[in-house]
């Protein structure tokens, strides 16, 4: 069927040009100290230029020339390398996702970086940068025209039937039409993005700023004496005279900057935002200066996270993210797949991702949870206020956080919740950074209960149930539960797990006859 | 349906009763009964035990000796620290094997290992066999002088990826990884 593909393409002449651009900014680096301390000569900089014509120039050169893939029947093959040569072949049938990344300087040249990922690694293991858009779109759907056939020749019992139905027929014809019929799940307006923005506070950003700063260390005086031309004298002036009201007015400033910045990032990542169900995969596509679109295989998600904090959820917003395993994700294991949404939106798109029956009423964890945790805290207070107290002997007076510290314990154990059904567990946890997990029991890996000391003097257990591709730092455990609860707990998701993992064998032709 | 998940809730820490409980009334539901390690992994935690105890004493002592030759504080007599990490890192070493010992359960079900572990921390682990990615028998330089092995099953999961079943017998640890091989699927995840 792909033998006109055989032959043999190089990456877009383009790429030449692209790629001296890029090389620049190290250059400008190189060239920094000297161009800091002049008295020192040029002739530094001389030799770093020579050095930058004689070695980078040739090497980019060579790496485009000695570039060459080509898609043959079953493998897209890529030769590369300049020392070293390295011929990589990757089977059409293990890559999962063809990702078409255009950064800002690619889209004003109409070409695109094109990410071949496949399973079993978190990088994408063939990169071709760059390709004009047709090539990277030519790419995209050998790819799909041949996981169609490939569905369609494992037979109907194997395959999903909704790709079946969908991709089966005609694949030819299909992937002469740019786009496959869609069904779209969710778009975000320009206003909701501008608002998602405004509800994303983070001083990240503003740190990033500082160090910066901190990088080329101008001097403030003269700074702003050079931007302002000493008109910006009497407000030094006040500064100086008042610290505190500048330090709050700083803070202010801070604050109202990462704000801005927040919607800045959030307008270039989140712009035009689309996510959409295509078969059994899930796509989406957004960005202004870098458009990336990727997509999702239903099968690899592992779980669904809804996360809000007190303010969007007061308001009424929430996110989706998924949780998959085996492609190349930029936050650990998840992936923003609503990035802003009214709550209600935000459910209705993870029951058609992944079609599961509505979440009954969640049920709180022990009431001694309240308990344990006010007693750890009053503890760890109590000992930092034991050591600060050699220096600071006034800092006796902060046991008078006591009384909030039992309301955190409160909240705490008021926003720990979890409920169970047939086919999940969904575990809430988080007072400021507030995490829903929706996790099919058929994708569970391993069943823990655990009972620490403390736990045992009080009757309390913990259960938690391990998935691929879940986050070592925040996880859903279901913390502080009564003994018999928890055990009936564990026994109940088990043999839940089991029917669901048996009814899964059950709906493909067997377990272990797919390669 | 709730079955007791420790084999007995009500008094975990008693060490006796549990010993005799999981040893006399095998579960009626789940058909295998929950097994105890090789006896012989007491001893080889007791001379790994022994070996850090060693380890330490010898950095107390030395630190003890530098103090014997300057005129600093001496608010402790010289070779106390020493004889005191000594005598309770040699008790610790000698009794905590034998407590770990008896906390530590495993069971290859049909379709599930469970392993309950842990003294300060009891952890009661269900590893579904159909979610193993794939089995390795490891054998260190003391386990080998005692033929014991330690069984290490690879799953998908994050919070620990391997789950470690140690102080088998080498036959039994291999005999366990043959019998959980079958169940290896070749498109986990």
């Amino acid at each position: 069927m792909v033998t006109a593909h055989t032959q043999e393409h190089r990456l877009h002449p383009i790429t030449l040009v692209q790629r001296v651009i890029l090389s620049l900014p190290g250059l400008v680096i190189l060239l920094l100290t000297t161009w800091q301390s002049p008295d020192e000569g040029n002739l530094a900089s001389l030799v770093v230029t020579i050095l930058y014509a004689v070695v980078a120039l040739p090497i980019i050169y060579l790496r485009y020339a000695r570039f060459r893939y080509w898609i043959t029947d079953t493998e897209l093959v890529i030769h590369s390398g300049v020392l070293t040569r390295q011929h990589r072949n990757i089977p059409l049938d293990k890559i999962q996702n063809v990702e078409i990344v255009q950064r800002l300087l690619p889209r004003l040249t109409g070409t695109a970086q094109v990410q071949v990922v496949t399973a079993g690694s978190s990088a994408a293991e063939g990169v071709l940068q760059f390709v004009s858009l047709e090539e990277a779109n030519r790419i995209r759907e050998i790819v799909r025209s041949y996981n169609r056939l490939e569905n369609r020749a494992n037979g109907p019992a194997d395959a999903n039937p909704e790709s079946a139905n969908q991709g089966g027929e005609l694949p030819e014809l299909r992937s002469r039409l740019a786009s496959a019929p869609r069904l779209s799940l969710y778009a975000m307006s320009i206003g909701r993005v501008l608002l998602s923005g405004v509800f994303r506070f983070s001083l990240l950003y503003i740190a990033l700023i500082f160090s910066a700063l901190q990088f080329f260390q101008p001097d403030p005086d003269k700074l702003a004496d050079w931007i302002m031309r000493s008109r910006f004298e009497p407000v030094l002036e006040a500064m100086r005279a008042s610290p505190f009201t500048s330090a709050v007015l700083a803070i202010i400033g801070a604050a109202a900057l990462s704000w801005l910045s927040g919607i800045i990032v959030n307008l270039n990542k989140f712009f035009a935002f689309k996510l959409w169900k295509e078969g059994s995969k899930i796509g989406r596509r957004s960005g202004l200066l870098t458009v990336t679109e990727g997509s999702i295989p239903l099968k690899k998600i592992q779980a669904l996270v809804v996360r809000t904090n007190p303010v969007m959820s007061a308001a009424g917003w929430s996110s989706l993210h998924v949780q998959t395993m085996g492609l190349d994700d930029n936050d650990s294991g998840h992936r923003v797949v609503v990035p802003f949404a009214r709550t209600g939106e935000t459910d209705e798109i993870a029951h058609s991702i992944l079609d599961f029956d509505a979440i009954p009423a969640f049920i709180h964890v022990s009431q001694k949870r309240i308990m344990r945790l006010f007693v750890r805290y009053t503890l760890l207070l109590l000992a930092l206020i034991a050591t600060i107290r050699i220096w600071y002997p006034s800092i006796v007076w902060a046991v008078f956080v006591v009384p909030a510290l039992f309301g955190t314990a409160y909240l705490q154990w008021k926003h720990h919740l979890y409920a169970v059904t047939d086919q999940m567990l969904a575990v809430k946890r988080g007072v400021i950074n507030r995490r829903t997990w929706m996790l099919p029991l058929a994708k569970a890996q391993v069943f823990y209960a655990t009972e620490s000391f403390f736990q045992r003097r009080r009757g309390l257990r913990s259960v938690y149930v391990d998935s691929a591709g879940a986050s070592s730092i925040s996880r859903p455990v279901v913390i502080d539960v009564d003994r018999e609860v928890a055990d009936s707990l564990t026994n109940a998701l088990y043999s839940r797990f089991k029917l669901a993992t048996r009814s899964l064998d059950q709906a493909s032709s067997g377990p272990s006859d797919r390669s | 349906m709730s079955e007791p998940i420790f084999p007995n809730p009500s008094e975990p820490l008693d060490l006796n009763a549990q010993l005799q409980s999981s040893a006399d009334e095998a579960d009626p539901t789940s058909p295998p009964a929950l097994l105890p390690l090789s006896p012989a992994i007491k001893k080889v935690w007791t001379i790994k035990s022994a070996l850090a105890v060693a380890v330490i004493t010898l950095g107390v002592g030395v630190f003890d000796l530098a103090r014997f030759f300057t005129t600093s504080s001496r608010t402790l007599p010289i070779g106390l620290p020493t004889i005191g990490i000594l005598t309770v890192g040699s008790v610790l070493a000698y009794f905590v094997p034998r407590l770990r010992y008896r906390v530590w359960r495993y069971r290859l079900g049909h379709e599930e290992l469970v392993i309950q572990r842990g003294l300060i921390n009891r952890i009661h682990t269900v590893v579904p066999l159909r979610r193993i990615q794939h089995l390795d028998v490891s054998q260190d330089i003391v386990e080998r002088e005692f033929e014991l092995g330690k069984l290490i099953v690879h799953t998908a999961g994050t919070r620990s990826s391997d789950v470690v079943l140690p102080g088998l017998d080498v036959i039994e640890a291999n005999r366990l990884r043959d019998l959980m091989k079958d169940y290896i699927l070749e498109d986990a995840v």
